[in-house]
């Protein structure tokens, strides 16, 4: 609080005393009052009236300035009134009661919220539980009827007869809804602001091996040459979180192949300076140079997403968000027309470091 | 026949897992009652069981945790579950593997053969014909030659040792040796099968692998050669 804009802000009382003052010394002139006398009430009057005036701004000033640095010193600005005591003054006992309310309210609603989303996201988690089995019992279901085929004798393998590649697009398809359900899970896993996540020690070989299993045939498909090397690093992480984000990279590695060369994922990782990064390299279509920062935005597309497939927008942000959680950098270069890395890189001083 | 319990509450999975691992060449062993699961699986003589982990009532993990005070039988947990919490709680009870759901069919059934390889092995060597096999060693002998496979090589005849006289496509070669982070590709799988033919002939064991086209490959059993 500043004397200034206080003194200015009581100009009316000011102007008031200062009348008050001057028909005070009319009259005692008008009198004939001793001027010793004049002097005497005079003084009293004024040094009565500036004491109140400072004790008011004194008491005034207590309040609101530890008001004002509470709100500065606080992360959370709504609970600024909860820790400040009462003050002495009327005016400052109303705006203290009703700070207090607004602040409750808030704190009410703002854990209303966060239960209705954390309900929500039990709901994900357990609709993505739910629709995770007819996927898995069609996914049977193809591949018996497949196995029946061969059984029968009926072309299988490399013969691609009509059958085998009906069986190869329904299994494809599902495969997609199944990725369509992962990336929802995550998205909810990673909005939500209580820990969902387990640290453990876990092998960069064995994380990228369960993705590369699970995507080999999109990979051999689209005539993948995987290299890897030096995966052989134990990191502190959530595995089934860093097998999401990795099935990102390597989903967007396929998306957008280079048409006109031999296509090479390259996968290692180095330990320099207390971390580990694990490399993620394609020798693709890469991306733009006034893309490249923003590739990790929401909803962000570029101009990969809008010619080539169709692309949400939200692999790469959800693959950012999980990592910041798990406490890992991600980052990404790329030249265009020749590659995109990505790099994620593991602390290893961290706290739980084993 | 090796016989196999299959604890999963929906009914469409079952069936089709029944069908899948029927086709294989294993017996399955419905669970009836799914009331007293509790119960239900200490009762179990299958050789393996496979286990889900959202049942009615009861929790797999908690099943599965009971089950092993009990009993060794090998369990492999088939879960939609993908949380690094319940696959850690399911391996520290004492599951053999963690499968989640949606499952490739064809790594299922590796896995499942890998878990009934490791109980098989006695003294880690697998026979076959005359050759003793180490998979571990990475090593094939006859008794007087000894010839050693690369990992890649030994992968592969496991898998055609699995299912020896019976035709193993080149998909599931495939998805055993990504399986096992080995990430070929198609000219190199060649290259491997070459490879693998070319040491078994020289332990006198020509032909054993047989190329059936467009269809895969055949360990023939020794019986037969």
């Amino acid at each position: 609080m500043e004397f200034g804009k206080y003194v200015k802000d009581r100009h009316t009382e000011i102007i008031f005393g200062a009348v008050a003052f001057a028909i005070i010394l009319l009259l005692l002139l008008a009198f004939h009052t001793p001027p010793a006398l004049i002097i005497m009430v005079m003084a009293v009057f004024l040094i009565f009236m500036v004491a109140a005036f400072l004790w008011d701004y004194n008491r005034k000033r207590g309040f609101y300035q530890q008001l004002k640095e509470n709100l500065n010193d606080l992360d959370k600005k709504n609970l600024a009134a909860e820790i400040i005591s009462e003050p002495d003054f009327y005016e400052g006992k109303i705006l203290h009661a009703t700070l207090y309310e607004m602040g409750k309210s808030m704190t009410e609603q703002i854990s209303k919220a966060e239960q209705s989303v954390t309900d929500f996201k039990d709901y994900v988690e357990m609709w993505v539980h739910e629709a995770k089995l007819p996927v898995a019992a069609l996914l049977l279901k193809n591949f018996n009827r497949g196995n029946d085929g061969m059984n029968n004798g009926m072309s299988y393998g490399d013969d691609i007869g009509n059958d085998d590649a009906e069986s190869d697009q329904i299994k494809k398809q599902l495969m997609k809804l199944d990725a369509y359900t992962e990336q929802i899970l995550y998205f909810t896993r990673s909005e939500v602001a209580e820990k969902d996540f387990l640290i453990k020690q876990a092998s960069l070989a064995k994380i990228f091996g369960s993705v590369a299993a699970r995507m080999r045939e999109e990979l051999q498909d689209n005539q993948f040459d995987i290299r890897v090397s030096g995966l052989d690093v134990q990191v502190m992480t959530d595995s089934k979180w860093m097998e999401f984000v990795l099935t990102q990279l390597i989903s967007n590695s396929i998306k957008y192949g280079a048409e006109d060369r031999e296509r090479v994922l390259e996968v290692f990782a180095e330990e320099k300076d207390q971390q580990v990064q694990l490399h993620v390299r394609d020798n693709g279509i890469g991306i733009s140079e006034a893309d490249l920062p923003r590739i990790f935005e929401k909803s962000f597309t570029g101009e990969n997403g809008r010619r080539r497939e169709k692309s949400t927008g939200m692999g790469l942000y959800i693959a950012r968000n999980l990592c910041r959680k798990l406490g890992h950098g991600i980052s990404a270069q790329s030249v265009q027309g020749e590659y995109t890395e990505f790099i994620i890189t593991f602390s290893l001083n961290d706290y739980y470091r084993p | 026949m090796k016989k196999i319990q299959i604890i999963e509450d929906d009914a469409a999975l079952r069936r089709e897992l029944r069908i899948l691992l029927e086709g294989e060449g294993y017996a399955v062993v419905e669970t009836e009652d799914y009331e007293n699961l509790a119960a239900e699986i200490m009762k179990s003589e299958a050789d393996l069981i496979l286990l889900d982990i959202n049942l009615p009532g009861i929790n797999g993990e908690e099943l599965l945790r009971r089950f092993r005070k009990e009993k060794q039988t090998p369990v492999i947990m088939l879960t939609s579950r993908t949380s690094e919490t319940d696959e850690v709680l399911s391996m520290s009870y004492g599951a053999d593997d963690y499968i989640t759901k949606p499952y490739n069919p064809t790594i299922l059934l590796l896995r499942i053969a890998a878990v009934f390889r490791r109980m098989n092995l006695t003294g880690n060597v697998l026979s076959w014909g005359g050759l003793s096999v180490h998979p571990a060693k990475g090593i094939i002998s006859n008794g007087e030659k000894e010839i050693v496979l690369t990992k890649n090589e030994m992968i592969i005849f496991e898998v055609l040792y699995a299912k020896a006289g019976q035709i193993v496509s080149r998909d599931e070669l495939m998805t055993a040796l990504w399986d096992n982070e080995e990430y070929v590709n198609d000219n190199a799988l060649t290259v491997n099968i070459s490879r693998l033919r070319n040491k078994l002939a020289e332990l006198g064991c020509d032909g054993a692998v047989e190329t059936r086209k467009k269809q895969g490959y055949i360990l023939w059993n020794s019986e037969n050669m």
